[in-house]
């Protein structure tokens, strides 16, 4: 266990370096613009009498400053996912020519694909965002978990496409689910609101696979994003479950 | 006793087989040839004992242990040479096998140990990528030999290398594979240049393993010469004593010994004598090529 704990961080930490200091750069972009969005809220704060919006325009800036999170954590799961196949199509045969195991090898690649950014993403909102507001709100907090569980279940689905070996699958799967899809499915709700039953599936799945955004529309979900967050998370650890199973049993070094 | 030991084995890519019920074994302590056409196995069959590949059927074991399921014990046990090695970017030569003992939990001394086995001391520091082929292929060796492997796995080690380069990488093979003391299996289709160094072959076409046996066993069945080496202090009085002698076809002094060209039917009784006299033997032959070309011609004409 210890033995592969050290592989792994190995792996992890002498191969990819550069993903690492990707990370980093992101996670230090994300820790540095926390004041710019503080200054914009307590600015707003300010004048809200001439603000168009109600009281709360401090939760607003906060949603803004976590969609610009969710870029940059969409940019980090973007470069370690293909960064993944390329690596399963070439240097996995020197990796998994030493005594490391498949299994060694799939970890490593869940925690840089979707672990890490997931939760460095949160952390790096989280840590200067409680420096100024040492109490942040409960509604904040929420919404932190809400991201966090997004965050895991969209890494995973990237996780288990990056396991095709496919670079251009991972491309399309990334900008799918990141891009594409919470406008389809938002659309789908706005255009089949009358049609329930098209219009609940997309709810629902917007609630699963995205549950910090269906938090912000304004429609009325058939799922509440908590359960949505708390079926996200079922969700992300039967993929990494399936993941790791696929590794164990399944994949090949062709 | 065998290292290696194949009953079987079947290995499928969609509809292709890849490695069709192939049964074979590979002696402890031999060096033996894996000999086939391009796209008769040999890659596959080497992935397979690695434990990359997983079998589709049949029973496979590495030192005893299923490579599939105990891959990591086989792969501390086992050094490979691949085909087209992939070695992990931006790392200079000492680096890279400095990474692979900590992959392999051994301490700083063997990358020294495998730096100076392989002739590459003078290149700790060179960028893995600024390395020539032939070096590349040293590099290869050396990782392989990292932690005292018990057998050696070289897939086409000699591929894509000048005629220099190719000896110089034999030279060190048979080198390794006396130093170390491990069973090697080593896979080409350049047979003539496989005969200086391997004692056994299998020869495989299709998928499918056509013969097998050590060198005496392949020249006795298919009629073929066999060359003996013999290594002896004065080589010239025991010479003229040899070429007088029945079965014996020629005798060629080099140095540190003979080369004693016999008939097939002769072998045993020569080698025994030569054996009684405590002189070191072993068998090559030097037809490997003629039975190569009517075991493995034959079979893919008459499949």
């Amino acid at each position: 266990m210890l033995k592969s704990a050290v592989k792994i961080g190995l792996y992890i930490g002498k191969r990819f370096r550069w993903i690492t200091y990707s990370y980093l750069i992101v996670v230090f972009i994300v820790s540095f613009s926390s004041p710019y969005f503080l200054m914009e809220s307590l600015v707003a704060s300010s004048v809200q009498t001439f603000s168009p919006l109600s009281p709360p325009y401090h939760n607003y800036a906060v949603i803004q400053y976590f969609s610009m999170a969710g870029f940059l954590f969409a940019l980090m799961v973007l470069v370690s996912a293909i960064s993944m196949a390329n690596d399963l199509r070439s240097s996995a045969l020197f990796h998994l020519s030493q005594p490391m195991s498949r299994t060694d090898v799939a970890i490593s690649w869940m925690i840089l694909t979707s672990w890490a950014p997931s939760v460095l993403c949160v952390l790096s909102i989280v840590i200067p965002l409680m420096c100024y507001l040492p109490h942040l709100p409960s509604g904040i907090l929420r919404n932190f978990l809400l991201l966090l569980s997004q965050m895991l279940v969209i890494s995973s689905i990237v996780l288990m496409a990056s396991a095709t070996r496919r670079s251009w699958l991972v491309l399309a799967v990334c900008l799918l689910l990141m891009f594409f899809l919470p406008f389809l499915l938002a659309t789908a709700i706005s255009i089949f609101a009358p049609t329930r039953y098209v219009s609940d599936a997309a709810s629902i799945a917007m609630a699963v696979l995205y549950p910090l955004m269906a938090s912000t529309t304004p429609y009325n979900t058939t799922l509440s994003p908590t359960a949505g967050a708390q079926a996200a998370v079922v969700l992300a650890a039967v993929i990494q479950g399936l993941y790791l199973a696929y590794f164990k049993f399944r994949f090949e070094v062709i | 006793m065998e290292a290696i030991y194949v009953e079987g084995l079947t290995k499928k890519f969609g509809r292709t087989y890849a490695v069709r019920d192939a049964t074979f074994y590979v002696k402890r302590g031999s060096v033996t040839a894996l000999l086939g056409p391009n796209g008769a196995g040999k890659t596959t069959t080497i992935k397979v004992l690695l434990g990359l590949l997983r079998p589709n059927s049949g029973r496979v074991r590495v030192l005893g242990m299923d490579p599939w399921t105990e891959g990591v014990e086989v792969r501390r046990s086992v050094g490979v040479l691949h085909e087209r090695p992939v070695y992990p970017r931006g790392f200079r030569v000492r680096d890279l096998l400095r990474y692979v003992a900590k992959l392999r939990d051994l301490g700083t001394e063997s990358v020294d140990r495998a730096l100076s086995l392989t002739g590459l001391k003078e290149y700790g520091n060179t960028k893995v990528s600024a390395l020539s082929r032939g070096y590349l292929q040293r590099l290869g060796l050396a990782v392989a030999i990292m932690g005292d492997p018990e057998v050696l796995l070289l897939d086409e080690p000699t591929a894509n290398l000048d005629p220099a380069a190719r000896m110089e990488i034999l030279d060190l093979i048979s080198l390794l594979s006396k130093e170390l003391d491990v069973t090697v299996l080593v896979s080409s289709h350049i047979i003539p240049e496989l005969e200086r160094i391997c004692d056994h072959a299998i020869l495989i076409s299709r998928g499918r393993v056509v013969e097998q046996g050590s060198l005496q066993e392949l020249a006795e069945r298919h009629g073929g010469a066999v060359v003996l080496e013999v290594k002896v202090g004065e080589p010239r009085g025991l010479a003229s004593e040899l070429i007088s002698m029945e079965g014996v076809i020629g005798v060629e002094i080099v140095d540190g010994g003979l080369l004693v060209k016999l008939g097939s039917h002769r072998m045993k009784d020569i080698e025994e004598e030569l054996v009684s006299r405590g002189l070191p033997v072993r068998f090559r032959t030097s037809s490997l090529q003629d039975i190569y070309t009517k075991v493995v011609v034959n079979a893919q004409v008459s499949s």
